[in-house]
């Protein structure tokens, strides 16, 4: 059965909002970019981060900080960033270290905007990054469903 | 206001005689669609005025209309009277059981004179007619349901295009309202609905809860602008309808959905009535929910009815309530939005129906105190509401994006965002295609579509039939990306096109040209120049001319703008780039150049207007000072953002400002660097200058790299005398470039190699000078002076060099250089501005201090000795080249900036 590529040999940065205080990026270097700034770098394996900066300030006038720092782990190809700052906008660098405050940017996201909240409801979740997720399956309904004598009845399709 | 969304995943299997997963569809129509509309065309009988919104999502229309899928369902049908038939036999002696089996019956046949013999197997015909006769506001949806935050921008378009053609298309007008996926929006969204008719949507709760400048009343529309406005759910009676514990559906006395006959009989029972060779479900159902216990009573069909009409009046009373509260609060009349999937009613929730026809009974009664309205009829009589902003919000879990995004169908976006971006530049890079390029390219884009439906992520999410709709999407985007590669050879295969378009035939009037138009991102992009090929004075032109076309070939409509060139023509396509060309009177080269500069700028901006009466850009990017003036001219003009790419400065040139003419350039130069949007510039060294000389706002500079193209320069063939060794400049003769500098290093050079020779390639104010300098050197026969010389000559140059020297004092870049580099050919460079940027010395190339003859001297006697570690040096060259210089990657990076500056 073919299968989807497992790559697509080219430099991108994707990213979705989830809610107001998460987002899922995902990237690809491309073997090209790989080669050279390994060559660049004179070294085998990258060490590549994800920063997350956060601006504040009207159109024109935004102030970026980095409101987060990770370094990914490697072959790594996606990553859920949680605990950002509801209302924000944001820009997503991925780059190597080249060495002590030297970043080299490699894919730069355009920014996007977190949706703020109520009063209230802010979630604390220690600004912990995965990349397999939360580890428990999300509510999956928003809407509740009635539920004729089930313990859980999902509102989707029986298989 | 009660909306209902009618919405199916697209399923349809020619391939095979029949399929599981299209008795979705043959269980809602019996279930909801028909009992449903069989209840409003009664309610219009008895002349009852009821107001409903029905929103039709295109694949369930398009399955509804289907010839192949309508002769299925007639043929489920018959399969399931004779179960009934079965049931009927089996059940006579049962006083609870057989009633039901009677009644099921009954209810099929009705089902089947409905659909076949009133209606002709099109019940989208009785909607149209209700609809005619203002008792439905009919909706429709995107075209194939896609959660549209989570598809790029560029699909916006065709998904709302297409649905609303579509609707067109099957009800023979318009739709003004427009139901969002999973009520799913993000800001930008209205501006396309707009563009596109739509003037009404619902959101859930929390975004009216998150909204500015406040939170929203979600018992009135808001209004986003552009005449979009948007209505929020009512949180009451969504909890009244779905809530688990306390809503309608779960109360004891109506049907229990899992006890069904398809688990409840012996398999050899039911086998031939399923579908497939596992237990499932029938319709036959004969048990009420009772209560928390897993002992079912039967189901007793009049109690249920008289639940259901007991739960129609206790909504309607809250309703009244409700509102007459509201009605203190709000200056207009308060609407309660009451959204709801519209499988709810008769599938999930069997009396779902008798609930609704009560309800629309009641309401529609002129003693009413509460009257049914739809959007259009509300905004019609009351306006859209006060202004405000939304921000991204759906119906799903916690009210965003969860379940479309979650560690079960994350992976499905890279391929589904890849695809978008393929099918948006094919559709822009041929908005002409017809025949059956035209044809590969339009179920190119039903492929995509179907690929983008939120059903897939939302079942991988249920952990339902993930099987399926795994390949489903990977069955889509394999025959998007083959018909993608045909389209791109040219051989479009007519047995793989005809197969796709018979396997998926929906939306026969999709346009693949809707994706090729953008709403936020950059559509076409508009250069002024003053050099453009076959006028090349300089690096200048050919970056032009490569970034114009590494644009274009991404898929970037690019036009350029230019001074005449005698023997071109006003306006040609070059390599993808529509070039024009507007007279100047007058040369540059003779008479007043500062007076040609403004009559050239004068006639730019007057050409660019005119153009732009057919077409617009979104951004204008203007090269140098010397289209500054125009490029003013025009954002004033055309409102659009201005990115500026700074070559080099005049003081730079000119290392420092010395007379009336250099300071007024400066002047220009300021006011085109401050007025940007963006400036751009080749190097960290001009980035420096530009920041030091104009003080650009923050921010403002971005730095990409000139690009090469190695193809153009690895054409030569060696041609010289076999001993000779070739030492090669190609540049403009002129004080900035350091060619004086090398002649004078010259002699020290042929006192150790006197089989070299110095070939420079070039024309400018200096070539007198050196001609003379040369004679009084001694050097005319180890030297020569070549002039302009064709691309072709220069590679044959390239190929035949020892070693090319750049001896610059002032150099932005130096993309002369990274041409010699891609040749492969050893450099030397004066370690100042962007060479010392581009040259690590010793690994590959030289660096010596500018303006230092001995030094150059010594490294260019060094690279003709050690041929070894010369070819080292122009080998890692040549990497680097590939790797960081390409012009895709740099089209590529300027994309972005025009994006920021757009976005």
């Amino acid at each position: 059965m073919e299968q989807l590529p497992q790559a697509y040999d080219q430099d991108y940065l994707g990213i979705l909002v989830l809610d107001p205080q998460q987002m899922f990026i995902y990237w690809e270097l491309s073997s090209l970019t790989a080669k050279a700034v390994r060559a660049r770098e004179g070294e085998t394996t990258l060490e590549l981060q994800v920063r997350l900066f956060a601006g504040t300030g009207e159109t024109g006038k935004v102030t970026w900080h980095i409101a987060r720092q990770v370094t990914l782990p490697p072959e790594t190809g996606h990553m859920y960033l949680n605990g950002l700052p509801p209302g924000a906008v944001c820009r997503v660098l991925i780059g190597n270290v080249a060495g002590p405050g030297c970043f080299n940017v490699l894919l730069t996201s355009e920014p996007v905007a977190l949706p703020p909240v109520r009063p209230g409801e802010t979630k604390e979740s220690g600004g912990k990054e995965s990349t397999v997720g939360a580890g428990e399956r999300p509510e999956l309904l928003g809407r509740p469903v009635g539920v004729p004598g089930s313990p859980a009845w999902l509102a989707g399709w029986h298989s | 206001m009660l909306v209902l969304h009618a919405h199916l995943p697209y399923v349809r299997h020619p391939e095979r005689p029949a399929y599981l997963e299209e008795r979705w569809l043959f269980e809602a129509l019996t279930e909801c669609y028909i009992p449903l509309t069989i209840s409003w065309l009664r309610l219009r009988d008895a002349d009852i005025a009821f107001r409903l919104t029905l929103s039709l999502s295109p694949p369930l229309a398009a399955m509804l209309t289907d010839p192949l899928l309508q002769d299925r369902y007639l043929r489920h049908l018959e399969l399931l009277l004779q179960l009934a038939a079965r049931e009927e036999k089996r059940t006579q002696l049962d006083p609870d059981l057989g009633p039901l089996a009677i009644m099921y019956r009954e209810n099929l046949e009705q089902t089947r004179e409905f659909f076949r013999d009133r209606w002709g197997c099109q019940i989208i015909a009785a909607w149209q007619s209700l609809a005619l006769s203002g008792h439905l506001e009919l909706w429709t949806s995107a075209a194939t349901h896609a959660f549209l935050p989570y598809v790029t921008e560029a699909s916006w378009v065709p998904q709302i295009r297409t649905g609303f053609r579509e609707h067109r298309r099957i009800f023979g007008q318009d739709p003004r309202g427009i139901w969002l996926p999973e009520c799913a929006y993000m800001p930008g969204l209205e501006k396309t609905l707009a563009r596109e008719g739509l003037r009404f949507f619902v959101v859930d709760t929390g975004a009216f809860d998150r909204s500015v400048p406040g939170p929203a009343n979600v018992y009135q529309p808001l209004h986003l602008g552009n005449g979009v406005a948007a209505f929020g759910r009512d949180p009451e009676t969504s909890q009244q309808v779905w809530d688990q514990r306390a809503g309608y559906p779960g109360d004891g006395d109506y049907r229990d959905f899992y006890r069904d006959i398809g688990y409840d009989l012996p398999y050899a029972q039911v086998a031939p009535f399923l579908g497939s060779p596992e237990r499932g479900d029938t319709g036959f159902k004969y048990y009420r929910i009772t209560g928390d216990t897993d002992r079912k009573e039967p189901y007793r069909q009049e109690r249920a009815k008289a639940k259901a009409a007991q739960h129609a009046a206790d909504f309607i009373t809250n309703r009244e309530r409700q509102i007459a509260y509201w009605q203190e609060k709000t200056a207009q009349p308060p609407v309660v939005v009451s959204p709801y999937d519209a499988e709810l009613f008769g599938h999930w929730w069997y009396e779902g129906p008798v609930f609704l026809e009560n309800v629309l009974k009641q309401l529609a009664s002129p003693a009413s105190p509460v009257a049914l309205t739809t959007p259009s009829l509300y905004v019609d009589d009351f306006g859209p509401g006060p202004a405000g902003r939304i921000f991204f919000s759906s119906w799903g879990a916690e009210g965003f994006g969860k379940v479309w995004v979650n560690p079960a169908n994350d992976w499905i976006y890279r391929h589904v965002h890849q695809a978008e971006k393929e099918m948006a530049a094919l559709a822009t890079a041929m908005p002409a295609a017809t025949g059956e390029t035209g044809r590969a390219l339009n179920q190119a884009a039903r492929e995509l579509m179907l690929a983008q439906a939120s059903d897939w992520a939302f079942i991988m999410s249920t952990g339902t039939t993930v099987k399926y709709a795994t390949e489903r999407l990977r069955e889509h985007l394999l025959v998007f990306w083959q018909l993608a590669r045909m389209v791109r050879q040219g051989n479009p295969d007519p047995a793989v096109l005809t197969t796709a378009e018979w396997r998926y035939p929906l939306f026969p009037d999709v346009d693949y040209r809707d994706f090729g138009l953008t709403t936020e991102s950059p559509a076409a992009v508009w250069m002024l120049t003053w050099e453009y090929p076959p006028r090349i004075l300089g690096g200048l032109g050919r970056h032009v001319a490569d970034l114009s076309k590494a644009l274009a070939a991404g898929g970037i409509p690019v036009r350029v703008f230019t001074c005449a060139v005698p023997g071109s023509p006003p306006v040609e396509v070059i390599d993808g780039v529509q070039v024009h060309r507007f007279s100047v009177p007058g040369e540059p080269e003779t008479g007043d150049f500062l007076a040609w500069i403004w009559r050239f700028n004068a006639c730019l901006a007057a050409g660019v207007s005119a153009v732009s009466e057919a077409a617009r850009p979104v951004v204008i990017h203007a090269h140098d000072w010397l289209v500054a003036i125009a490029a003013k001219e025009l954002h004033r003009l055309l409102a659009v953002p201005v990115v500026a790419t700074i070559h080099a400065t005049e003081s730079g040139r000119q290392q420092g400002l010395h007379n009336h003419l250099q300071r007024y350039i400066h002047g220009v130069e300021t006011d085109l660097v401050t007025g940007a949007d963006r400036v751009i510039v080749c190097s960290e060294f001009m980035a420096a200058e530009v920041r030091n000389l104009f003080k650009p706002p923050v921010g403002r500079i971005v730095t990409i790299p000139n690009g090469v193209n190695p193809v153009n320069v690895r054409t030569g063939q060696l041609s010289k005398a076999p001993d000779e060794e070739i030492i090669l400049y190609i540049g403009r003769l002129v004080t900035e470039k350091g060619p004086g500098v090398l002649l004078e290093a010259l002699p020290a050079i042929l006192a150790t190699r006197p089989q070299a020779k110095l070939v420079i390639c070039g024309r400018g104010p200096l070539e007198q000078e050196l001609r003379e300098k040369i004679a009084t050197l001694g050097l005319a026969d180890r030297t020569e002076l070549t002039g302009f010389v064709t691309d072709e000559t220069r590679n044959h140059l390239l190929a035949a060099a020892a070693v090319a020297v750049f001896p610059s004092l002032y150099e932005p870049f130096g993309i002369v250089a990274l041409e010699a580099m891609a040749a492969g050919v050893p450099v030397v460079v004066s370690d100042t501005g962007g060479l010392a940027e581009i040259i690590q010395n010793g690994v590959n190339g030289v660096k010596v201090p500018p303006g230092e003859t001995a030094a150059l001297a010594g490294a260019v006697i060094q690279m003709l000795e050690d041929r070894n570690r010369a070819q080292a040096l122009a080998n890692q060259a040549r990497k680097d080249v590939d790797s960081f210089y390409a012009w895709e990657v740099i089209a590529r990076e300027t994309a972005q900036v025009y994006r920021q500056v757009t976005g």
